[in-house]
């Protein structure tokens, strides 16, 4: 047999006729070999890339529950609670990608799983959440059309504490390691970290723990005090529409806030992170903005549970039952002129001055603000100016007279962090560092007086005090729900003045004292105000005196005196909500305008010890 | 040789389709990583996130020198068969947060990294595209 073969070869040696079939078919073999590996490697870099780009993108949004999973009691509902995020995560990128994430505490440089559960041991001092990090595993299926089947590829990713504070170079774009650099010398899987911890775990993207307070200066409207339906319905009324709110509708604007970012889904497109604060529209398209944002509140809420939670009724006051607003108002209100938000407000400064519009931070769009609030200094804008007579408020026989009020800027709300600077000394913005601060508005009232037997009329174009309201401190517990445990809010007043002028000369000057820099502390307790608190005067807070003493300088004789007998009846009730000769005609409107002359509410609307800010 | 000949060009073509989509899958891992990237960017954005994302998108695309279409930044060159936009919308999985969209495509056919040969388009994609949304803001 083999003798045959070879016997053959030798016949045949020397032709050469098929050869190239038998080198191509060796060839072809290794050619479509290597073919089909390229393919099925290919797949397997392509599934790598996109299951890495689904743990990096889980990190990022699952971080910013972090906080909140504190809400939970106990381990397995931490678990739950962001297992239902990570549904979340898919659901927006349509992924069928699998994704498991691991609460991780992070504590001196190292990253750990504790023994116990990231929930335990809270630490001490307690500096942090107890959980505060998270490490994302994603495995991303894809096929192998050669090789048979399908590989899953994993990728992993974290969020967590910058490794050295915010802005360390140990965060953004251009240091994301994703796992692999972090992990790749490590026999166990990435995040598997031992008890003891590791210092490896990469983060893709890196937070910042940035407790916020949302508080204002001025007037304090949002209280729960239902008589005050009627100053709202005069507001609005003005000349932007029909409006009867109930007390019970009142009641659920006072208690319900709503988040910039609700505003702007809510807004069907009318506002972006981009323009949600400059975006200047006018009182009716807010009102349907602030319904629609309700509304999907609303939508979270038991609303049939008994008694009726308070921000069920909110929508109803909304709606065109109580409120029909016009839209032919030609003054258009921007948020940013209403609420400062992480220092950005209407004037521009700092980094952004180049742009020259105030903008968004990431954090700031879980800012909260109020509704009730908002709306009135919203109306109040529009409105521009509210005039009413006050001959019958004054009650002095002989004397007739008219108030004027023009609304330059209203109360104004301030959302954010403690920042560098902790004094409102050095003005709002300040000239250098940070500050979470906000500034009365500039309101000035113009009181004209015909007083019998006097030629003339006596003008006295009051400006008001300015005040500022910078937040010093911000303590919050480590508690189960990150409780705050107590806030300092630091404020002053400027001294108001006025020229008082008989015919158009000048016959006197009013001053009304200010107040200097104090602080005012904040507890828990009274954190958002309530009508008992501001019954109490424990939130809001008065800044400065309830009954200012007016001071009368120029000339002596008969004007002055009449002034000072005057005015010392006219000025308590511009400071104070108490019933007096003038509260109910003038007092509203100008608490309402933000007119507290020579003193200023502070309120504390809120705070979010569970605030982070993701960092770049 | 005649049979070489035959063959060869069998090879040829062969690693002419190896090559061609080992640059398509590159193509597509690159537009995973950029719409990963650009929605990152913009969540971190200090300024407009949705410009950002763009930017970060078209940079990360830069080395298929195709360009990309960044709509949402004035002045931008049009006429790439890329496209690189982002977009704020309502969170799928929650209406009342809002989202990061962004979506980063290929128009390949129209303008292949590498040229097709005649019948090839048969077997490769003529759109490739990838979506990254993350979440600007979170509800309890």
């Amino acid at each position: 047999m083999i003798g045959r073969v070879w016997s053959w070869i030798r016949r045949h040696r020397d032709e050469e006729q098929g050869a190239v079939l038998i080198f191509t078919a060796i060839a072809m073999v290794a050619v479509l070999g290597a073919g089909a590996m390229g393919v099925d490697v290919g797949f397997t870099v392509y599934g790598s890339r996109e299951a890495q780009a689904m743990a990096d993108t889980a990190a990022a949004d699952i971080i910013q529950y972090i906080n909140n999973a504190d809400q939970e009691t106990s381990n397995p509902g931490v678990q739950s609670y962001l297992n239902t995020k990570l549904s979340g995560v898919l659901q927006d990128n349509n992924s069928n990608a699998k994704l498991t994430v691991t609460p991780m505490l992070y504590s001196g440089g190292v990253y750990t799983v504790p023994a116990g559960g990231c929930k335990l041991p809270i630490p001490t001092p307690p500096t942090y959440p107890a959980c505060n990090a998270v490490a994302i595993q994603a495995t991303q299926a894809v096929p192998q059309p050669f090789w048979g089947g399908f590989n899953n590829l994993a990728g992993k990713s974290g969020s967590g504490l910058p490794p050295t504070g915010s802005g360390s170079s140990g965060c953004g774009l251009t240091t994301v390691t994703g796992c692999g650099i972090g992990c790749n010398g490590m026999s166990t899987p990435c995040f598997d970290c031992p008890v003891g911890g590791c210092t490896t775990c990469p983060t893709t993207s890196c937070y910042t723990w940035l407790p916020q307070s949302t508080f204002s200066i001025g007037t304090y409207l949002a209280s729960f005090d239902s008589q005050q339906v009627a100053l709202l319905n005069d507001i609005f009324g003005n000349s932007l529409g029909t409006v009867g709110v109930t007390a019970v509708g009142y009641e659920g604007l006072a208690n319900t806030d709503v988040t910039l970012n609700q505003l702007i889904t809510a807004s069907g497109g009318l506002l972006t992170t981009d323009n949600v604060l400059t975006a200047s529209y006018s009182a009716a398209q807010w009102q349907a903005i602030w319904l629609a944002a309700v509304e999907n509140q609303e939508g979270s809420l038991n609303c049939g549970a008994a008694p009726t939670p308070l921000q069920c009724n909110a929508a109803t006051a909304l709606g065109p039952s109580e409120m029909t607003l016009t839209s032919s108002s030609t003054t258009n209100v921007a948020l940013c002129a209403l609420v400062v938000v992480n220092g950005e407000n209407c004037s521009v400064a700092g980094a952004d001055a180049a742009a020259n519009q105030p903008e968004i931070t990431y954090s700031g769009l879980d800012a909260s603000l109020n509704v009730l609030q908002m709306l009135t200094t919203e109306a109040e804008l529009a409105n521009g100016s509210s005039a009413v007579n006050v001959t019958s408020g004054l009650q002095i026989s002989g004397v007739t007279g008219t108030l004027t009020t023009d609304v330059v800027g209203p109360a104004q709300i301030a959302t954010g962090p403690v920042g560098s600077i902790t004094s409102p000394a050095t003005g709002c913005p300040p000239s250098s560092g940070t500050a979470t601060c906000a500034e009365t508005a500039q309101v000035s009232a113009d009181l004209s007086l015909s007083i019998l037997g006097v030629v003339g009329t006596v003008d006295i174009p009051l400006s008001a005090a300015d005040g500022i309201a910078t937040l010093t401190t911000m303590t919050c517990a480590n508690t189960v729900n990150g409780a705050i445990t107590s806030t300092k809010i630091t404020s002053e007043t400027t001294t108001a003045t006025a020229a008082v002028t008989l015919a158009g000369a000048a016959v006197a000057t009013l001053t009304l004292s200010g107040a200097s820099a104090s602080a005012q502390s904040y507890t828990a307790s009274v954190v958002p105000p309530t009508a008992s608190t501001a019954s109490a005067g424990t939130n809001p807070r008065q800044v400065g005196t309830d009954d200012p003493t007016p001071t009368i300088s120029g000339p002596t004789g008969l004007y002055t005196g009449l002034l000072s007998s005057l005015l010392g009846t006219w000025t308590p009730p511009l400071n104070t909500w108490t019933p007096g000769p003038l509260s109910d005609a003038i007092g509203p409107l100008l608490q309402a305008a933000g007119v507290t002359v020579g003193g200023a509410d502070v309120a504390d609307l809120g705070t979010d010890c569970d605030a982070i800010e993701i960092g770049s | 040789m005649v049979e070489f000949a035959i063959v060869v060009v069998l090879l040829i073509a062969i690693l002419y389709a190896i090559i061609s989509y080992g640059l398509i899958l590159a193509a597509q891992s690159t537009l995973t990583q950029a719409a990963a990237d650009a929605a990152r960017s913009g969540l971190v954005a200090s300024s407009s996130a949705v410009t950002t994302a763009e930017s970060q998108a078209l940079t990360d695309v830069s080395w298929m020198d195709k360009g990309c279409n960044t709509p949402d930044i004035s002045g931008s060159a049009t006429g790439s068969p890329m496209t690189c936009k982002a977009t704020e919308e309502q969170c799928p999985s929650n209406p009342s947060i809002e989202c990061l969209s962004v979506t980063v495509s290929y128009n390949y056919s129209s303008d292949p990294l590498f040229p097709e040969l005649p019948g090839l388009s048969i077997i490769t994609p003529s759109t490739m595209s990838s979506t990254n949304v993350v979440q600007l803001g979170s509800v309890s």
